[in-house]
């Protein structure tokens, strides 16, 4: 017979699901996903790689595979920075006081990735490092794939004229952070061209909803981009390079971190941070990673991430871990430690935008 | 069983939308996650409508999704929407101290390690046996006990202690 506590959380869990979003957004959603098959854009990437390699700019800096020569690079690595990854779209307004915390996206080659933005109030990295806050947040969108089809499901959603596209406006206060305090939340989102959904969200800031409007009526187009301060080097076959995201409170308190999936399912993953932080791998055993004394370990509460960590000249930290494929063995250093060495960090004041 | 993907999406996207809102108790990120695993999982069907499960494996890439870095961000905050509790909520005569109770239930789930939170959604939403479980978070039997022990003692925590300071580690 299921106890009080069982009866309690299948009671909670079902009214969660009772909230469940309309079939219709995601088949939407769908629709505009296919279109964009992977054959076509694995063409392009290998394109661009043969076009790099032709002008003479490296695609990858580090010859971590070579057999004779183990790779220890110097840290950290100054090279030709990648291109960033765009954001088609840039708001060119935020409230006084309010500063860039955090770009975030995958690459044009990830067909379903989506771009963020977000400033929260200056001095105050809280709502980007720690998800149960409550703390003040703008949070801007874009979408490749989101369609308007959901926002009918939208219960009290109000029509806001937004640059000549017609939006959908809620404003929500029932809702509560991680840390159980209420959020005063109002959400824009509009449709500027077809297959494309830009979405503003501002929560606990004071007089959201005009706030959230007058965001979005500054966004105007192009001229930002997500920095590749921390990219890949040799990645092992079946993976693919993706999420991107850079989070902080200025150029000397910041956090990278890069994310490369398993193709097919996904379900594996090697990501890595370059930080001002120490990372919170927990030391395991001594390794040594880019010529200098690291640690392998594993990340808290993850039994199957395991990866290494290393101080670099800088007073930087390099960490990298790995979710097995699977059915496979965790991670060894053996598998980690030429990730790490084969990383590329790019010092060049690319995130200089942190705090402003 | 469902044969081709469209089949498959017809029959059991309603019930992957709802344990997917189970799973992160968010409708816009259940949407996003449920929409991107189909959308790998249409391009991979054929090796997975092999598997003996399909439904498993699509569940389980959903357990991932949900898991992985990217989808963290944006999983920071939970709605409850009271009038959606309201309308579903028995007549009863203690229905604000079981609302109180429930709603206080779901701040202690929101707040449970990510694999911990998985593990009772699966336990106690999809009913799944432990076997069932391990192999959706792809981890040992034994584990999946450890993560529902330790989230069973968490969420039968007094209601009224502090919520734990904190969050992610940087570089978590």
């Amino acid at each position: 017979m299921p106890s009080d506590l069982e009866t309690l959380i299948r009671e909670v869990l079902t009214e969660q699901a009772e909230r469940a979003p309309h079939r219709t957004a995601v088949l939407a959603g769908m629709r505009w996903g296919t279109r964009r098959p992977y054959r076509r854009l694995a063409m392009v990437a290998a394109g661009v790689a043969v076009v790099l390699a032709a002008i003479g700019i490296p695609v990858g800096l580090h010859l971590t595979s070579h057999p004779q020569q183990p790779a220890i690079p110097p840290s950290p690595v100054l090279a030709a920075r990648p291109a960033d990854i765009p954001i088609p779209y840039r708001v060119t307004w935020v409230p006084a006081g309010y500063v860039a915390s955090m770009r975030a996206g995958s690459p044009p080659t990830v067909p379903t990735g989506m771009l963020l933005q977000y400033w929260e109030p200056r001095g105050d990295d809280r709502a980007t490092t720690d998800p149960s806050s409550s703390s003040p947040y703008i949070d801007f969108r874009y979408s490749r794939l989101a369609s308007n089809a959901g926002l009918g499901q939208a219960q009290g959603a109000q029509d806001v004229s937004v640059n000549g596209a017609t939006g959908k406006l809620t404003h929500d206060t029932s809702s509560r952070a991680n840390d159980g305090k209420a959020l005063d939340k109002a959400y824009l989102w509009w449709e500027p061209s077809t297959g494309i959904a830009l979405s503003v969200t501002v929560v606990n800031v004071p007089d959201p909803i005009d706030v959230a409007i007058r965001v979005a009526r500054s966004v105007v187009s192009g001229g930002v981009g997500i920095p590749q301060a921390l990219t890949f080097g040799d990645l092992p076959a079946n993976y693919y390079v993706d999420y991107l995201q850079i989070n902080g409170t200025s150029p000397t308190d910041f956090t990278v971190t890069r994310i490369a999936l398993e193709h097919g399912s996904g379900l594996s993953h090697y990501t890595a941070t370059w930080s001002t932080s120490e990372p919170s791998l927990t030391h395991q055993t001594a390794v040594t990673v880019r010529g200098k004394p690291g640690w392998f370990g594993q990340l808290p509460l993850e039994p199957t991430e395991w990866g290494v960590a290393v101080k670099l000249d800088a007073g930087h930290w390099l960490a990298v871990w790995s979710q097995p494929p699977d059915g496979s063995p965790v991670a060894t250093p053996a598998a980690v430690v030429p990730i790490a060495n084969g990383m590329s960090i790019y010092p060049d004041g690319s995130l200089d935008w942190l705090g402003h | 069983m469902p044969g081709t993907f469209d089949e498959f999406v017809a029959e059991r996207l309603d019930q992957l939308l709802r344990y997917a809102t189970a799973l992160t108790c968010d409708p816009h990120l259940a949407k996003d996650v449920v929409q991107e695993v189909l959308l790998r999982a249409q391009q991979h069907w054929r090796r997975i409508e092999k598997t003996d499960q399909p439904m498993a494996y699509v569940r389980r890439m959903i357990v991932n999704e949900y898991l992985s870095w990217r989808r963290r961000r944006v999983n920071r905050d939970v709605m409850l929407a009271h009038a959606q509790l309201t309308d579903i909520s028995p007549t009863i005569d203690d229905l604000t101290s079981r609302y109180d109770e429930r709603q206080a239930m779901l701040g202690r789930i929101v707040r449970l390690p990510r694999k911990q939170r998985a593990a009772i959604v699966l336990r106690y939403y999809e009913n799944l046996t432990d076997q069932e479980i391990a192999a959706a978070l792809g981890c040992a039997e034994a584990t999946v006990r450890s993560y529902v022990s330790r989230a069973l003692a968490t969420l039968r925590a007094d209601v009224t202690r502090p919520a734990p300071k904190g969050g992610l580690h940087h570089a978590v």
